[in-house]
């Protein structure tokens, strides 16, 4: 009887294991789904080289009379295993004549309701290729696994697949850009010295050697002082916002049910939803009412003119800093206060029956669980505050000052987008777009791998696994 | 915690120090914002303001020297921002559907972990990279496939053989391919919060009469996740109305052109508010040499002003029906 049973039970799943997985028993003997999906994948591979290349465009049409010949097939083949008419296919398979007849039929460049554009042939053939490819991947898929329920799952991987390898192919290969054309114009000099542009009086000698002074154009290409400006503007702007960003999230979490703190907690949520363009109008008026005055020494910022200490024409790394921090600040507070609010309440619960008062148990127990936390905002915020370029759109410079706090402010960001405009810097900086690109990548991307090992690290020092 | 008899402790009391500071932060930024954009409404006038008109002749303006010669109407640059949002939710949402819905139930632990943390090192690319390889992008994938209209016979260059006007170069949907790329790393975590926090109960009880993954995935644990899902767009859409550098350098500055001519021409530069009020601030685009620079200033705090009210509208919109699609699934 057991026996029985188990010979029973290990058949079933046999069976089940069949219908999960493809195996060479199954592929002969359902041969006719299995070339239905080879044709099918051909076709959507066809289809996304299409988006890139134009070599492809004598396929689409031959491909989809083949598609539309082989669906038909697999659908006389489905009546046989199934014995039910499976009228998709049909459909699909008219789609796929349908299609071929537009693709056939529409001129190589396309135009029309008065756009502003011609678009090629080509992607109209990928979009149709896809666009039937895919629902033929997917039945064929469905009948190659046996036609069961788990079949049905299996059968919409390559609807869900296909979005994300495209993206992430987008995303490697445009940061694989980045890091090809950096490499290439990589040059130690550039990243050991500073920019320099200024006119000066330089010391040459006429008619022999009678000496004179004549003034120059002295130039030093460099990006020191941008990579040393985006160190310090992401100091700062964790000091500015830390005591801030830490106390609100503190106080929203422990103490956070009156009424102010209801409205603390909108405009902090506000905050996270602001524009970038706010923050970069608040930086430049902050420079702009300050003309004059003596605060301008603090928000604009200074720089030696060879005479005296002049005030520049731009805003100072401080009030950068302080512009940022209203994008950091949110950051901050919801870590802590999800921190706070996470620390089981056996915890707190023990510590208070210990004896030991409410600032205690904030310093020594509340805050250690919040901590992994807290370092990974303060770390997110640095990303933020080095790749930032709308605060110092209307605020930087070119920084051949040298960096301080009460200096005009520059980052490697900044560095970008100016070439990338021609605003300041020449032609002769643009050609090192790309390296500082590079720079700025490898700052950010290190400091959110760093954000990731440190949260694993902290949690398993201070929460014990 | 909180001592509700007694006096509030000095922790309390510090930390209410604190929080003040940031909220003072955010009424100064709102109260400079609304205050530098009265003398736009003072000089030109809401209707003005509101007009499709964008054009400050430069010419005129040195002739007559005349400050109510440029019209800065902003209709255009509203008109941009929606079609900018929509076209950049098309792309992104079905991705980072597909993204969460691949990393929470359709692939194995390893490969979802590393898919998480994937997209949170991607979360810190900074927007200013993205702008850097919109060349790159044009030249690939835009270049040899999309030619515009809008160059004079002149610049006739010879595309792969074929003899079209120059390439497309900014646009909408250039803007809207680098804003999709911007977005996903910050959607998809919340829409995957949302997915794993659909109850199992509901989606053991779908598993157990007996319905498939993707069934159960169609019509328990999307449905359940959909405040979330509606939180992740809010999202999106904020980020990308918000942002200037990208939408400055693959969309363009500020457009003299007034409306698209189909209104839904995505092939044609039509800046949205953020990029038209960078402009008019930066002096690259078409501001008058005699203009008082504080009225051109106070147009682009007047956008500032426009897209704030534009925020708060999507978060009021996104919270209410939050709150019924919470409501429903309660019931």
């Amino acid at each position: 009887m057991s026996v029985e049973f188990e010979n029973k039970f290990t058949t079933i799943a046999k069976k089940e294991n069949q219908a999960a997985g493809i195996s060479l028993s199954m592929l002969s003997k359902r041969w006719i789904p299995a070339i239905v999906f080879l044709a099918s994948l051909i076709t959507v591979l066809v289809g996304c080289f299409s988006i890139v290349s134009l070599s492809y465009e004598a396929y689409p049409v031959p491909l989809l009379a083949t598609l539309c010949f082989l669906l038909q097939i697999l659908m006389v083949d489905a009546y046989i295993q199934t014995k039910t008419w499976n009228f998709q296919i049909l459909i699909l398979s008219a789609v796929c004549f349908a299609s071929l007849l537009i693709l056939g039929s529409i001129p190589v460049l396309v135009t029309g309701w008065e756009l502003d554009v011609y678009i090629d042939h080509s992607l109209f053939s990928a979009a149709f290729l896809i666009m039937t490819g895919i629902p033929a991947m997917m039945l064929s898929l469905y009948y190659l696994c046996g036609g069961t329920p788990q079949a049905e799952d299996i059968s919409r991987y390559p609807l869900i697949l296909l979005p994300v390898i495209l993206t992430l192919y987008l995303y490697f290969a445009l940061l694989g850009q980045v890091m090809i054309k950096g490499t290439a114009t990589f040059d130690w000099n550039i990243v050991s010295q500073p920019y320099y542009d200024h006119i000066l009086p330089v010391k040459t000698t006429i008619a022999g050697d009678w000496p004179a002074w004549k003034y120059e154009d002295v130039k030093q290409l460099g990006m020191l002082n941008h990579i040393f400006g985006t160190g310090l503007l992401m100091l700062l702007t964790t000091i500015v916002s830390f005591p801030f960003g830490v106390g609100a999230g503190v106080y929203l979490s422990e103490y956070g049910e009156n009424g102010f703190a209801r409205f603390a907690r909108f405009t902090i949520t506000s905050l996270r939803a602001i524009s970038l363009l706010i923050l970069a109008l608040t930086a430049y008026s902050l420079t702009k009412y300050t003309q004059g005055t003596p605060l301008a020494w603090i928000t604009r910022g200074t720089f030696f003119d060879g005479y005296t200490e002049t005030i520049s024409y731009g805003g100072s790394y401080f009030t950068a800093a302080l512009v940022l921090s209203l994008l950091v600040i949110p950051i901050l507070t919801r870590a802590t206060e999800e921190g706070c609010r996470s620390l089981p309440n056996s915890l707190r619960e023990g510590s208070l029956a210990l004896g030991a008062t409410d600032e205690t148990t904030l310093m020594r127990v509340v805050l250690p669980w919040a901590l992994p936390n807290i370092v990974t905002a303060i770390l997110l915020g640095c990303v933020e505050a080095a790749g930032s370029v709308a605060v110092l759109m209307f605020i930087g410079g070119r920084g051949d000052y040298g960096v301080g706090v009460f200096r005009q402010v520059t980052t490697l960001a900044y560095l970008v987008f100016d070439t990338l405009v021609d605003i300041k810097f020449g032609a002769a900086m643009g050609q090192y777009k790309y390296t500082a690109g590079v720079i700025l990548l490898v700052i950010t991307l290190g400091l959110g791998t760093l954000s990731i090992l440190f949260k694993r690290w902290l949690i398993r020092r201070y929460r014990g696994g | 915690m909180q001592s509700k008899k007694g006096k509030p402790s000095w922790a309390q009391r510090i930390a209410f120090i604190l929080i003040l500071v940031p909220v003072l932060m955010f009424i100064m930024t709102t109260v400079n914002i609304i205050w530098s954009s009265i003398p736009a409404v003072v000089t030109y006038g809401l209707p003005s303001l509101f007009s499709t008109e964008f054009a400050s002749n430069m010419v005129g303006i040195m002739r007559q020297g005349d400050v109510n010669v440029g019209r800065y109407g902003l209709l255009p640059a509203i008109w941009g921002s929606a079609m900018l949002a929509v076209l950049t939710m098309m792309f992104a949402l079905p991705i980072s559907l597909a993204m969460a819905v691949f990393t929470s139930e359709f692939s194995l632990k390893g490969i979802g972990n590393a898919m998480e943390v994937l997209l949170s090192v991607f979360s810190g690319i900074p927007p200013i990279v993205y702008s850097l390889l919109s060349i790159f992008v044009l030249v690939n994938f835009f270049g040899p496939k999309l030619a515009g209209k809008g160059f004079p016979d002149s610049y006739l260059i010879s595309l792969m053989g074929k003899v079209v006007n120059g390439p497309i170069e900014k646009s909408t949907l250039l803007g809207a391919t680098f804003m999709t790329l911007l977005i996903l790393p910050f959607m998809v975590p919340l829409i995957l919060d949302a997915i794993r926090s659909v109850p199992h109960s509901l989606k053991e009880a779908s598993y157990g009469v007996g319905a498939t993954r993707w069934y159960t995935l169609v019509h328990v644990t999307l449905p359940g996740a959909m405040p979330g899902i509606l939180a992740a767009i809010s999202l999106g859409i904020l980020k990308t109305i918000g942002d200037v550098v990208i939408a400055a350098l693959t969309i363009g500055q500020a457009r003299s052109g007034g409306m698209p001519a189909p209104l839904f021409d995505i092939f044609e530069s039509v800046p949205p508010l953020t990029s038209t009020g960078a402009g008019l601030i930066n002096g690259l685009s078409q501001g008058g040499a005699n203009h008082p620079v504080s009225t051109l200033d106070a147009v682009a705090f007047f956008s500032a002003l426009l897209l704030m009210i534009l925020a708060f509208m999507i978060l009021g919109v996104v919270n209410l029906a939050q709150h019924f699609l919470v409501r429903r699934i309660e019931q």
